[in-house]
């Protein structure tokens, strides 16, 4: 080992506590402990976000089709190591003693749901509701309780399915993947997939739809997505975790990036801190270099006794971050566990090692510049003290490599090139806009200072003597605040849109089938029972016929979902204005009086079927046939769990087709108790409970809005220690100042005053630059990657500025604080 | 600048151990100066604003002016607008000279003011030092190891090793 490394352990054991070193650790520490934990955090939210939506489905990838799948399938997923399951649904009508009821019957395989669990009540249990072991047993039947009363039955009661007498053997309450199709529901009943062999209602025309359930670790689910389009297949579709989550697919993604980029944040303000504090780390030790240089060490020996001091740092430091980052992944475990009520695994090593790396890897990238200038020590300097190294044009090479060594962190991290340009360009105009701004400002306070007190001068004079250095000082600062300011803003936005498509009132139950003439006796039949108003969404079913006068054909359309559209039944309503939740994406709204044969369509139906305003697609409804033109494409907001449709006319254009109502409330606690009496009043009316969708919807939010608080919040240790770094930058040479300004006679008031000047002008530049770059960025995330809606405050700036003055003031108070209990006899101390 | 560990100091009849710092920060400013060593100019202010601060502390409402006549008479009236890193050691003592006889203090407190200068600067700080202290009956005390200087001074004091050797 040669002698360089000694040195370097020499020189932390001596230097450990200084100052700049522990603000150079704690940005190396930060940035490790944010990877460490947002990294093992989101594999963690990632696996809990997996069962939650693997809920939805009740397996982790689920084959849907109208034929039976061939045993090639099971067989192959079997091979794979993968869990198999299957169901088979279909609609029924069930007679007995003279009642009737549509119902929707579901046969199940052993081992279902592969995700998620039934719950029951049984004649044991009572009325509470105990998680079911097995599927139902050979002959028995499970039942949702809106069938025992419509039907006047109750459990140990035979009930006939074909030519097949069942028992009632339990009370279905929960059945995970029951939330996918809102529209299908009608009472359920589960029996054994064996037993429906013998109820001979699985005919050719019974319309049913089967379904293969596998479920394994991810990789091996992919795989086996990968293969089996060789099969020998019946037409099927996939269903995936992705596609599982259409209600919160928007949200998911959005944390995503917002995660994605408050890591991104957090790297770059750690970034900074470390480029200041290395900077003040070096500049500090320029004598000793020069010493080092004069008993000829080559600049070489130099470059190495410093990068390997920076590089034990970073190790010493970014050990502590990696425990930190631990104890937070432990900490959030803990928490996701109630979350997600399973166990989430081990720790993610891996993810403190990448987090180590990282911080490394940042350490050394953003010191480099400085450690360059102090390459170029002169051995002179040991004679003559140079307060602050001369700019060289090597150093813009090294810059640029810290910048290079940032962007690619940064893309390791989000995987986005559009975000990680968008923040980079941020970054670069922000810089642009620091540096503009400070050093007009500073130039026009240099004509200003000459005919202001002394105390301002001194203040003022410290700021534009080297304005170089106050130039970076106030950009540091800016950047930071930027960064936080525009954080806290995405963050609030972003909340707030989702607040507002899945607000806590959000209906809870929908009611489907509703006939004209049931319309009145129902809106009385809330309003008296439970003081609720209800409104209806007419409801029509056809069919696609054409697509610009030609008939479609599912051969041009390989996705399985768009397919479905033009080979399945097409739901439409009519509206005189654009629903709530909707968004005109092209087009225009229409007059509500028209006749003219127009359509409104879904951007999610539009696309896959490659239509576009202008084009004309031609429906059929019982006889009747529109061939409409396309008017405009709608964004619509699926989370807000009202009624919406893919396709809407105008209301005059097909008022004459055979249609019923939809309506939804939301009903809590002992109202709910109502629907019973519903039921019976209501018979035919089909009640859709989606409050279990709901409540795992806002149960990602929260679980979301748990991730965000926890990234922002290591922004925000990682933003203070930049911001104490940049404070710290020129703190001696202040002290000296204050020192000398004692001898000269300066009281502590007009002391005050100078150092005020100084700080009030950084925190008013930095402020107001801040807020308005704060503003222009948030305005371009919202619109550009968030998707959400963005209002322009001028609450922003007037907060940035004061936000800025709070915390150059809490930062710079220990340094007040030193600077006036200096003496005035540390001036003759002063080498 | 400190208070003694022991025993009283008056300067004319005020007591220093009396006053809190604030009260020593004024009696500095209008009846106190001081030259050192290493100079200890402020270096984010120009050679002329360095000079006017004292006379600013003070009250002084022309203090331009006058820091204007006292580099002046140091040599130095074209180099107000330089900031002390753009001046030589010995132009850089000249205006700490200034910026102590700015205020035409009563007591003058010298820290080897020629320590860091070379012959030629030195005697030219020397000469001024002395004929301002002469020309406003200052009181000079002048701290050196140069035995030239010491000898021009009316009373002295040997100190080794903290105590005094000699008068």
């Amino acid at each position: 080992m040669n002698s360089t490394f000694f040195y370097s352990l020499r020189e932390i054991r001596r230097d450990w506590r200084a100052r700049e070193i522990v603000a150079l650790g704690m940005a190396v520490a930060i940035s490790v402990g944010a990877v460490t934990a947002v990294l093992g955090f989101a594999d963690r939210v990632a696996s809990g976000l997996e069962r939650s939506a693997g809920e939805v489905i009740a397996a982790d990838i689920k084959l849907a089709s109208r034929d039976e799948f061939p045993s090639e399938f099971s067989e192959k997923a079997l091979e794979l190591g993968l869990k198999v399951a299957y169901t088979v649904s279909f609609p029924t009508v069930i007679f007995d003693d003279g009642r009737t009821l549509l119902s929707s019957v579901k046969g199940v395989s052993d081992r279902y749901p592969l995700r998620g669990e039934l719950q029951v009540q049984t004649v044991q249990s009572g009325a509470s509701v105990v998680t079911a072991n097995a599927i139902p047993a050979r002959g028995e039947l499970w039942v949702d309780a809106r069938v025992l009363s419509s039907m006047d039955l109750a459990l140990g009661d035979q009930l006939k399915l074909g030519e097949k007498s069942f028992t009632l053997g339990a009370v279905l309450t929960y059945e995970p993947d029951r939330g996918g199709q809102f529209f299908s529901f009608s009472p359920r009943l589960m029996a054994n997939i064996t037993d429906l062999e013998e109820t001979g209602l699985l005919g050719p025309s019974s319309r049913a739809r089967y379904a293969l359930l596998a479920a394994g670790p991810s990789e091996v689910v992919e795989q086996f997505a990968g293969i089996i389009d060789d099969l020998p297949s019946p037409k099927y579709t996939i269903i995936d975790l992705e596609s599982a989550q259409e209600q919160v697919g928007a949200t998911v993604t959005t944390s995503r990036d917002f995660i994605g980029m408050a890591t991104l944040a957090t790297l770059l303000i750690a970034g900074i801190s470390i480029a200041v504090a290395s900077r003040r780390y070096t500049e500090r030790r320029r004598r000793h270099a020069a010493l080092l240089r004069c008993f000829g060490a080559t600049s070489r020996d130099v470059l190495l006794i410093y990068g390997q001091t920076l590089f034990l740092l970073s190790l010493i430091w970014g050990f502590a971050g990696m425990l930190v980052g631990y104890f937070v992944q432990e900490i959030m475990s803990i928490i996701l566990g109630e979350f997600f009520t399973t166990e989430l695994g081990e720790i993610d090593i891996n993810s403190g090692l990448v987090g180590l790396l990282l911080g490394t890897i940042l350490l050394l990238g953003f010191s480099l510049p400085s450690l360059s200038r102090l390459t170029r020590v002169s051995p002179t300097e040991v004679l003559r003290k140079v307060e602050r190294a001369r700019y060289h044009g090597i150093d813009r090479v090294w810059h640029l490599v810290s910048i290079i060594i940032f962007l690619i962190l940064a893309y390791t991290q989000t995987r986005s090139i559009e975000l990680v340009g968008l923040v980079s360009f941020a970054v670069v105009g922000v810089l642009g806009a620091m540096m503009g701004c400070s050093a007009f400002v500073l130039t026009g306070l240099r004509k200003i200072s000459r005919g202001v007190g002394v105390s301002w001068r001194f203040g003022l004079g410290r700021l534009f003597r080297d304005r170089m250095a106050s130039t970076f000082q106030i950009s540091a600062l800016g950047i930071g605040l930027t960064v936080l300011i525009t954080l806290s803003l995405i963050r609030v936005q972003l909340f707030e849109s989702w607040e507002a498509r899945t607000p806590e009132d959000a209906p809870n139950f929908f009611f489907a089938n509703i006939q004209d003439h049931e319309k009145n006796s129902l809106k009385d039949f809330f309003s008296t029972r439970v003081n609720l108003i209800l409104s209806f969404t007419p409801m029509a079913t056809g069919r696609l016929v054409s697509i610009n006068g030609a008939i479609p054909s599912v051969d041009e359309y390989p996705d399985p979902r768009t397919a479905s559209r033009i080979d399945g039944n097409l739901n439409f309503s009519w509206s005189d204005d654009l629903p709530q939740g909707n968004r005109l994406v092209d087009g225009e709204w229409w007059d509500a009086t028209t006749t003219e044969p127009v359509v409104s369509l879904a951007l999610t139906w539009a696309e896959p079927l490659r239509v576009k305003v202008g084009d004309r697609i031609g429906v059929r409804v019982g006889t009747e046939e529109i061939d409409a033109l396309i008017v405009n494409i709608r964004e619509v907001q699926w989370e807000n769990f009202n009624p919406n449709f893919f396709v809407l006319f105008p209301p005059n254009v097909f008022a004459n087709a055979p249609h019923t109502f939809l309506s939804s409330t939301r009903l809590e606690g002992a109202s709910q108790d109502t629907l019973v009496s519903l039921n019976q009043l209501f018979p035919t009316i089909n009640i859709i409970d989606i409050g279990v969708i709901l409540k795992q919807v806002r149960r990602l939010l929260d679980l979301v809005g748990l991730t965000l608080n926890l990234v922002f919040g290591f922004t925000l240790a990682a933003g203070s220690v930049a911001l104490y770094s940049v404070m710290q930058s020129g703190h001696e040479a202040r002290v000296r100042d204050v020192a000398m300004l004692k001898v000269l006679g300066c009281d502590r008031r007009r002391i005050m005053m100078a150092l005020g000047a100084e700080f009030l002008t950084i925190s008013l530049i930095a402020g107001l630059v801040a807020g308005i770059s704060a503003s222009v960025i948030g305005w371009l995330l919202a619109a550009q990657i968030f998707d959400i809606p963005y209002q322009f405050s001028p609450f922003v700036l007037i907060f940035s500025v004061f936000l800025s003055a709070i915390i150059v003031a809490a930062l710079s108070l220990s340094h007040v604080k030193h600077a006036l209990r200096t003496g005035p006899k540390y001036a003759l101390l002063w080498i | 600048m400190d208070l003694p560990s022991q025993g009283e100091v008056f300067i004319g009849d005020q007591d220093l151990n009396l006053l809190d710092e604030d009260g020593r920060a004024r009696l500095r400013a209008g009846r106190v100066g001081f030259v050192f060593q290493s100079f200890y100019l402020i270096e984010t202010l120009t050679a002329i604003e360095n000079v006017m601060l004292p006379l600013e502390l003070a009250g002084v409402s022309n203090a331009k002016e006058v820091a204007g006549n006292w580099l002046e008479r140091v040599g130095l009236e074209n180099r107000g607008d330089h900031y002390p890193q753009q001046l030589s050691g010995g132009e850089q003592q000249r205006v700490a000279l200034s910026r102590a006889f700015a205020i035409e203090p009563e007591l003058l407190f010298a820290d080897e003011p020629t320590g860091n200068l070379d012959d030629e600067s030195s005697a030219q700080v020397t000469e001024l030092l002395f004929s301002f202290c002469h020309n406003r009956d200052s009181a000079l005390i002048l701290v050196t190891h140069d035995a030239s200087l010491a000898a021009r001074c009316a009373r002295k004091l040997r100190l080794v090793n903290g105590r005094i050797v000699e008068e």
